[in-house]
């Protein structure tokens, strides 16, 4: 990874990413490519250009403004190869319908705003998810960050992927840490291998160091259809959890909103099942979980944080 | 302009002048000429005897190039083109459309509030003019509605019985005695059906115009006239009136009646207080049976009463003509009947506050009768003389009308059949009214039945003294708990107190069943101003004591189940939280019952509001013994006369005059100083002083009005009862009008705050620090409601941090108007030597203000609402913890009226009802530890909303709050219900 560590937003009011009344702070950057992937904004750790085309109102200020040359179909659509991310555009939108993504991580600036919320996560038994992304990759300034919420008794959860160096994520961040969500998504390493990008050694090697660590940890598979819901992939991961133990597991069915979200980062939908799960294809996913024994919770399938328009993010401006 | 238009608009040019004249000599042909039509000019009263209209009325367009005017004089009208020397009343048309739209019968009042038409006199002559308009084309017919009255179901057992919360995990310690469940989670409505019988009556009935008061008042007034002194001081006139109206005032009692006694004499009726602002409906009398939002029914006799025996003998002398009448300058009033910098509530009442209830109760009317007499006999001077006789008079037409309540129920036990156990049961209680109502509110009373009934009466006799605006029904479980605490420590074994409680729930929820056999009389024009409002009669719960302990008790308990059950949009129950003293789970259990009735109560925080008032000079003690009062404003009870509803004043305007050089774009006039045209601002700070300087202006426009209506209620409307029911004035021997009271304020309502917030941080951030255009050009772009300017007003929106997204700009710009607001005001001279508070809420007037607003710089388009009371706005996106925060972190101390915050939300449809009530008690009780004052909860989705406005009928009882009001969604205009629709939706939870 290079350069110095991201966020990509910071979500209050946040009723889906863990118990109560929490924040979000999504990281940017991660070592996973799955092409479902829910963030892509989330997936590389550099500052990226935005275009939400249904905003733009067609005034061409941002052409104007492009020191890189940058001509008309390009912004039209996205900035493409000759774009900097410089964020002359951004400034020249009149419409707000380009962003930079990519704040840097301060972990002062922001346990301070994390901390604002405060009286709500302490009154509804809520407090701060580390998201992404994946969190893990910076477990230093997050330790730190999470240290300073804990100091002032706020819940820290942290949702991963998994895929990450033991010894510095057990060193700084974990001591700090309320509970983690892990997220499981094929048990087969080939398959693992070829719709997330890497195998899934790591993943279950720390997944089963955390099984005998005293932190909070709930697995949690992705139903993608056609990819994680099949029957051998779920009869795989079911039995792997009962012979470690595990009592609990969670579903977070299909949502396809994040297609949506494609587009603005210009990144080709390489994957692209396009409709909800339906109910009987959820409940049959989890009624064959229940059978090995575990306890099934299910998740709200519109729980992923959306890039543009629903308001409950704030702004990355307002941090900086 | 197509050809089709320029063909209209040459029409209209052409033809407008002739059809004026010949409009106006048709209608005087009939006048004139038509027998049934004739009483319109010349009539005979009993009492008055012979008299004849006279006015002379000019028309005239604003451009003035067309001219008419009428003469009414000696019982004929007489019609002339061209211009009148000093006419009593001017009708100016904005155009010629709209003196053909006037002629054609459109509502006069929709009119004047689009701008379509202004006036200058007398308001009441181009009222009665409008009914005489009307009669001459309906034939003098009343206009039958379209659909017959249909509300609800056709018998009460067919009344839906609302599920009740959950019962009450651990009962809070000091907070409940006998209770053993204090959210009486066992009960439903279901369990008490005479309340059901009486809701039953309560939906369905279609409210009636009521002319007893009206008749009984003018009857008076004529007789005073003719036969009284003239030197009579106004305190003992009005003594008099009320107790005329008290003494000759039907002794009504229902079948299912609990307590005895009613308003008026209709089961649900519109008293008309025609010294006020009663006139209003004039114009209306023979279409209001049919108008589509609110109808009254009303039968040709009213409408022959208030056309010819009440109406005529007012036209110059209520409280609005005769304020213009006697005013040096007449500006600041004639500016409030433009709707569009202020509106002075005045005109309507000087009510929204609450008398000393406790004492009343305690020491019983006699008493302070003798006090009255005593103080009497003491005085030398002859004005407090005849004060503290008016007291004593007032006081004994209560004493007379419950003598006749208690003779009324002897009647019903003498004359009725009473038959098998209902038929004794019956009995019963008629035998126990009769017996209460000889002994309350004269002696003491000593069980909970005997105070509520007194309570009533009181309220009552309010009713028929002042226009009930706003009446206060007050901290009812603090004043009655220790009545029930009596009688329940009394019942022998646990079946004795399990029936005290039920009796107890059955009473109280008969007493806010009374509350609503009357409703404030709104002419159409009202139902855009104030939609959906009923009078707003408040219960406040909880909170503190005056010793600092909690008040909440087991009637706390039992009022909340009342409202859970019930589910009314009046009375308006507002609960008080004290953090720290009340439990949790009393603001649990308030939570819950806002989440099952969708609207109510809304919640306020005692550590942010009784700073604000010991702030004002009250005392910890009084402090802490607030109501809310009206929509949410804070009283000192008994002792604080405060009209916390004085008026509702547009911040916006001063906004547009600073644009406009003092001019404002819908008046089209100087009105403010001249502070410079939009190219003469170098910096933002320039712009601030020249907002500050126009809004300086309005308020100070706005009190001068006040004061000068405050003046001409001391000559026309002394209010004696209210007088003999306050702490003060019996020791001050001054009515509540001169400031007899303990305490002395009147409050405002500040409206759009968040709007002009949002334009100042626009222009500040993109006008003068960023530099992105200048003001001119910006303005060019609010003149063009944004047309052409699409990529301005898009950087209007996004590019400008908006109030409630948590950013220190806008916090101290909201911050800043705020404090110069409170300046001002304190800075004013006051008619009763009280001081001015400001507050923020706004009614349902955002929509009435914002309908009269250009574009804004905030990026709000031309005529859009604005946002209600203080609330961030819809577009700005913010989260609810931001919201939250933002509104809490505004200092209290420079709202001591209050606010109303809104906030919708919406459970997701996998929530427990435990789970939303945990996370709505989470969020107030977070935003009233961050300071915030005041909060109220729509627990509803706007699809839901959507689904109601294309199914009315599906959706009667859907409850809703406004600004500081409950209403039923159903009954709003749709410019109200689209605003209630936009406003933005917080996820409570996850979906299903």
């Amino acid at each position: 990874m290079t350069g110095a560590p991201l966020i990509f937003a910071l979500e209050r009011n946040a009723l889906d990413d863990g118990p109560g009344i929490r924040s979000v702070l999504f990281v940017k950057g991660c070592p996973l490519r799955c092409v479902w992937c829910q963030n892509p904004e989330g997936l590389r750790a550099v500052v990226e250009l935005q275009l939400n085309a249904e905003a733009c109102v067609g005034c061409d200020a941002c052409v104007a403004r492009c020191p890189h040359g940058v001509g008309r179909p390009a912004h039209e659509q996205h900035a493409g190869a000759r774009c900097r991310a410089c964020g002359a555009c951004v400034d020249a939108c009149p419409a707000a319908a380009r962003r930079l993504v990519g704040a840097p991580l301060d972990p002062e600036r922001l346990a301070a705003a994390l901390l604002e919320d405060e009286p709500f996560y302490r009154r509804s038994g809520g407090g701060v998810t580390f998201s992404g992304g994946e969190p893990t990759l910076y477990p230093r300034p997050l330790g730190q960050l999470a240290a300073a919420l804990r100091a002032r008794g706020v819940h820290v959860l942290l949702e991963t992927c998994g895929q990450f160096a033991w010894e510095p994520f057990a060193e700084h961040l974990l001591p700090q840490l309320s509970a983690i969500y892990f997220d499981l998504k094929l048990a087969d390493a080939d398959a693992h291998r070829r719709y997330c990008g890497v195998d899934n050694a790591q993943i279950r090697a720390n997944f089963v160091r955390l099984r005998h660590s005293a932190v909070e940890l709930l697995p949690r598979i992705p139903l993608v259809p056609g990819i994680t819901d099949t029957a051998a992939n779920l009869d795989a991961l079911g039995e792997w959890l009962v012979a470690l133990g595990v009592e609990r597991v969670a579903l977070l069915p299909y949502n396809p909103l994040w297609l949506a979200k494609r587009v603005p980062l210009g990144q080709p939908a390489v994957y692209s099942h396009g409709a909800w799960m339906p109910e009987q294809a959820v409940a049959a996913c989890a009624a064959r979980l229940a059978a090995r024994g575990l306890r099934v919770q299910r998740w709200a399938a519109d729980a992923t944080p959306s890039t543009f328009g629903t308001g409950q993010k704030s702004a990355l401006s307002s941090l900086s | 302009m197509s050809s089709l238009a320029a063909a209209h608009r040459y029409l209209v040019d052409r033809v407008t002048p002739v059809v004026i004249t010949t409009k106006l000599r048709a209608m005087a042909a009939m006048l004139n000429h038509r027998p049934s039509l004739r009483h319109h000019l010349r009539d005979v009263h009993p009492i008055a005897g012979a008299h004849a209209f006279r006015a002379t009325i000019a028309f005239v367009t604003e451009d003035g190039r067309d001219r008419a005017h009428a003469v009414f004089a000696g019982g004929t009208m007489r019609v002339s083109s061209g211009g009148a020397a000093e006419p009593d009343l001017t009708v100016r048309f904005r155009d010629r459309e709209a003196m053909r739209g006037f002629f054609a019968g459109q509502d006069t009042f929709a009119m004047l509030l689009d701008n379509a038409l202004t006036f200058e006199g007398n308001l009441s002559c181009l009222l009665k003019f409008g009914h005489m308009s009307a009669a001459v084309t309906l034939g003098g017919k009343k206009v039958a509605p379209a659909q017959p009255w249909q509300r609800g179901p056709a018998r009460p057992e067919e009344l839906p019985v609302p599920p009740a919360g959950e019962p009450c995990a651990e009962p809070p310690v000091g907070e409940v005695v006998h209770l053993d469940d204090p959210h009486l989670a066992a009960y439903t409505l279901a369990d008490f059906p005479r309340l059901r019988r009486l809701l039953w009556a309560a939906r369905t009935t279609q409210p009636s115009i009521c002319t007893e008061r009206a008749l009984l008042v003018t009857e008076h007034a004529l007789l005073h006239r003719r036969d009284g002194d003239p030197a009579t001081p106004p305190v003992l006139r009005q003594a008099e009136a009320i107790h005329h109206v008290l003494c000759h005032k039907r002794a009504i009692i229902h079948d299912d009646d609990l307590l005895a006694g009613t308003v008026t004499a209709e089961r649900i009726g519109i008293p008309i207080f025609p010294e006020l602002g009663g006139t209003g409906i004039w114009p209306e009398l023979l279409t209001v049976e049919a108008r589509e939002l609110n109808p009254y029914r009303i039968s040709e006799r009213q409408i022959e009463d208030l056309d010819r025996r009440v109406f005529p003998f007012w036209i110059n002398e209520n409280v609005r003509e005769w304020t213009k009448a006697h005013a040096a300058d007449r500006t600041a009033l004639e500016l409030d009947e433009r709707f569009v910098l202020y509106f002075m509530w005045k005109t309507q009442a000087t009510t929204h506050t609450v008398v000393d209830v406790p004492r009343a109760l305690s020491r019983g009317l006699v008493d302070i009768q003798a006090e009255a007499r005593r103080r009497e006999a003491e005085s030398a001077d002859p004005g407090r003389r005849a004060f503290y006789r008016a007291l004593w008079l007032a006081l004994e037409g209560v004493l007379v009308y419950a003598a006749h309540l208690a003779d009324e129920a002897e009647r019903q036990l003498r004359e009725g059949r009473f038959t098998g156990e209902e038929g004794e049961a019956r009995r019963a209680t008629l035998t126990e009214m009769a017996r209460i109502c000889r002994k309350v509110p004269a002696r003491p009373a000593e069980t909970l039945h005997e105070a509520l009934q007194a309570i009533w009466i009181l309220f009552v006799a309010q009713h028929n003294e002042n226009m009930g605006a706003g009446l206060v029904l007050g901290r009812l479980d603090a004043w009655l708990d220790p009545y029930l605490q009596r009688e329940l420590a009394a019942a022998g074994d646990p079946v004795a107190k399990r029936r005290g409680i039920e009796r107890a729930i059955e009473l109280c929820g008969a007493l806010m069943l009374k509350a609503t056999d009357h409703l404030p009389m709104v002419p159409d024009v009202g139902n855009r101003l104030f939609g959906g409002s009923s009078e707003n009669q408040v219960i406040t719960l909880g909170g503190v004591t005056p010793e600092g302990k909690t008040a909440v008790c087991d009637l706390t308990w039992i009022l909340l189940k009342a409202t859970e059950m019930l589910r009314l949009k009046d009375p308006n129950v507002n609960a008080r939280y004290a953090p720290g003293v009340n439990s949790a789970a009393y603001l649990r259990r308030l939570c819950e019952v806002n989440a099952l009735t969708r609207a109510t109560p809304s919640l306020h925080n005692d550590a942010a509001i009784v700073p604000a008032l010991t702030a004002q000079g009250f005392s910890l003690a009084h402090a802490r013994d607030w109501t809310a009062t009206g929509c949410v404003e804070p009283t000192s009870c008994g002792r604080h006369f405060g009209h916390t509803n004085c008026m509702m004043l547009n911040l916006v305007a001063p906004l547009e005059m600073a644009l406009h050089d003092g001019v404002h774009p819908v008046l089209g006039r100087q009105v403010g100083p001249r502070t410079g045209g939009p190219e003469n601002f170098a910096d933002y700070a320039s712009f601030w002083r020249a907002y500050q300087a126009q809004l300086g202006c309005v308020i100070d426009r706005s009190v001068e009005a006040n004061n000068l209506l405050g003046r001409a209620h001391q000559v026309l409307k002394p209010s004696p009862l209210f007088s003999a029911l306050f702490d003060g004035p019996m020791e001050k021997g001054k009515d509540v009008i001169e400031g007899g009271a303990r305490y002395n304020t009147s409050g405002t309502a500040m409206i759009g705050l968040t709007d002009v917030v949002d334009s100042l941080a626009a222009i500040r951030r993109l006008v003068f620090e960023q530099r992105r255009w200048t003001l001119p050009v910006l303005v060019a772009a609010l003149e063009a409601d944004f047309v052409g300017h699409e990529a301005l007003a898009a950087e209007l929106r996004h590019k400008a941090p908006k109030f409630g997204q948590g950013d220190a700009l806008t916090q101290e710009i909201a911050a800043e108007v705020q404090a110069f607001v409170q300046a001002r005001f304190a800075a004013q001279e006051h008619y009763r030597g009280g001081t001015y508070l400001p507050g923020y809420w706004s009614m349902s007037n955002h929509v009435a203000f914002g309908l009269l607003s250009g574009a804004l710089p905030s990026g709000r388009p031309r005529g859009k609402p604005f946002t209600p009371g203080l609330t961030p706005a819809a577009s700005a996106q913010a989260a609810l913890t931001s919201q939250l925060r933002a509104v809490a972190r505004l200092d209290g101390a420079r709202m001591p009226n209050n606010i109303a915050f809104n906030v919708k939300v919406v459970p997701g449809g996998g929530d427990s009802q435990r789970a939303v009530v945990d996370r709505m008690a989470a969020y107030a009780g977070a935003y009233f530890e961050l300071g915030g004052m005041q909060m109220q909860f729509n627990v509803v989705s706007s699809a839901t909303l959507r689904e109601a406005m294309a199914h009315p009928e599906e959706h009667r009882d859907l409850l809703v709050r406004i600004s500081g009001y409950n209403a039923y969604f159903v009954e709003l205009n749709r410019d109200i219900q689209a605003e209630l629709i936009a406003r933005m939706e917080h996820q409570l939870g996850a979906a299903a």
